[in-house]
């Protein structure tokens, strides 16, 4: 009997527990708090507010959106580096 | 009509955006250039990517990103294995690491203004000096004396060696320069021809009525360009981990 008893799921292991109704009372204790209902993905809250904005609406679900804000993000920090260095020197007039 | 042409090769100039002065080291400064600003770019962007691929699968999503991974990952295993003939496995992570360094250098070379840190010689002969030098001290290490048999091939007659020795060592040596020029020669003249392109279309679209109407042809050939230049991104981070690959197997298996 013994052999198939560890066959029996759920293994349960909870610290403590001696048996009887003692065991059961923690048993349901341990269940009664874990969260409800379907899984509700939110921002963890050790995240700063706008970083943990867009983990959830992009990190989270592996969108292709990053990677537009990254060339994007280039883009127009490369055009500011360009237009200070090159640009506005040639505005208008031939390159010496 | 006044024509403006700027110089095409301005766009690889290298440029001081910040400087540090370090007075009690005497000759001395620590400047930031355009040059360094973009590989740190790079690097963020490589490491963030690495780090960021794995979260939606921790929090158990379908992640699309590690799937792209994944299949770069798998990519190169087949690359290597086709390529290192013995235990070439191992040097996987450095090939990983070259490929997807040259690979995003390219691409954010393609972002319009920004600039191509692979179309400077500096860097890619740096790296091509580096791969070779780690192959040889990686054939010195496993064969010893033995691996200057390299540079002999097999049934040469005893006459012809010392001719053929000097020959192929600077066939050997020459690696290292023919893998960092490729690279940047590539970058270089697709950027000019961009650069030259466009320039000349800007001035067609502008300059006239029939420029206006007949716009869309240059625009046209220039995104065909564009697109054959993304290629030849892909396809230059591609060479280059190629051949390290070979070289590496030339001095794994000593032929």
């Amino acid at each position: 009997m013994s052999s198939t008893k560890s066959l029996i799921p759920p293994k349960l292991s909870v610290s403590g527990i001696t048996g009887g109704a003692a065991a059961f009372a923690q048993l349901c204790d341990l269940y009664s708090k874990l969260p409800k209902g379907p899984l509700v993905e939110s921002i963890p809250p050790t995240m700063p507010r706008l970083f943990g904005r867009y983990w959830y609406r992009y990190i989270r679900t592996s969108s292709p959106a990053p990677l537009l804000h990254i060339i994007l993000g280039v883009g127009l920090m490369s055009y500011a580096i360009d237009y200070e260095l090159h640009l506005k020197h040639h505005k208008n007039r031939p390159h010496h | 009509m006044l024509c403006i042409l700027n110089n095409p090769l301005e766009q690889f100039e290298i440029i001081k955006l910040l400087g540090i002065d370090a007075p009690l080291l005497p000759l001395i400064e620590l400047p930031l250039t355009n040059l360094g600003l973009y590989l740190l770019i790079v690097l963020g962007v490589v490491i963030s990517g690495l780090v960021i691929s794995f979260i939606p699968a921790r929090i158990g999503r379908d992640n699309s990103w590690l799937v792209t991974l994944e299949s770069i990952y798998g990519f190169l295993v087949n690359l290597v294995d086709s390529q290192v003939a013995i235990a070439g496995h191992i040097y996987i992570p450095a090939i990983i690491a070259l490929f997807s360094f040259i690979l995003l250098c390219n691409l954010f070379g393609l972002i319009p203004y920004s600039y191509t840190v692979t179309a400077q010689f500096a860097l890619t002969l740096g790296l091509s000096f580096t791969v070779l030098l780690g192959v040889t001290i990686l054939g010195l290490q496993r064969h010893g004396v033995h691996f200057f048999s390299i540079l002999v091939p097999a049934g040469t007659p005893l006459v012809l060696v010392p001719l053929l020795v000097v020959i192929e060592a600077i066939s050997y040596l020459a690696r290292a320069i023919s893998l960092g020029v490729r690279l940047s020669a590539n970058m270089i003249s697709g950027h000019v021809l961009l650069k030259i392109i466009s320039t000349f279309s800007w001035q067609f679209i502008t300059g006239s009525i029939l420029g206006v109407i007949l716009g869309f042809l240059p625009v046209l050939f220039l995104t065909a360009l564009y697109a054959l230049e993304l290629g030849v991104a892909i396809l230059q981070a591609y060479v280059f981990v190629l051949l390290t690959a070979s070289y590496l197997n030339d001095v794994l298996s000593l032929h």
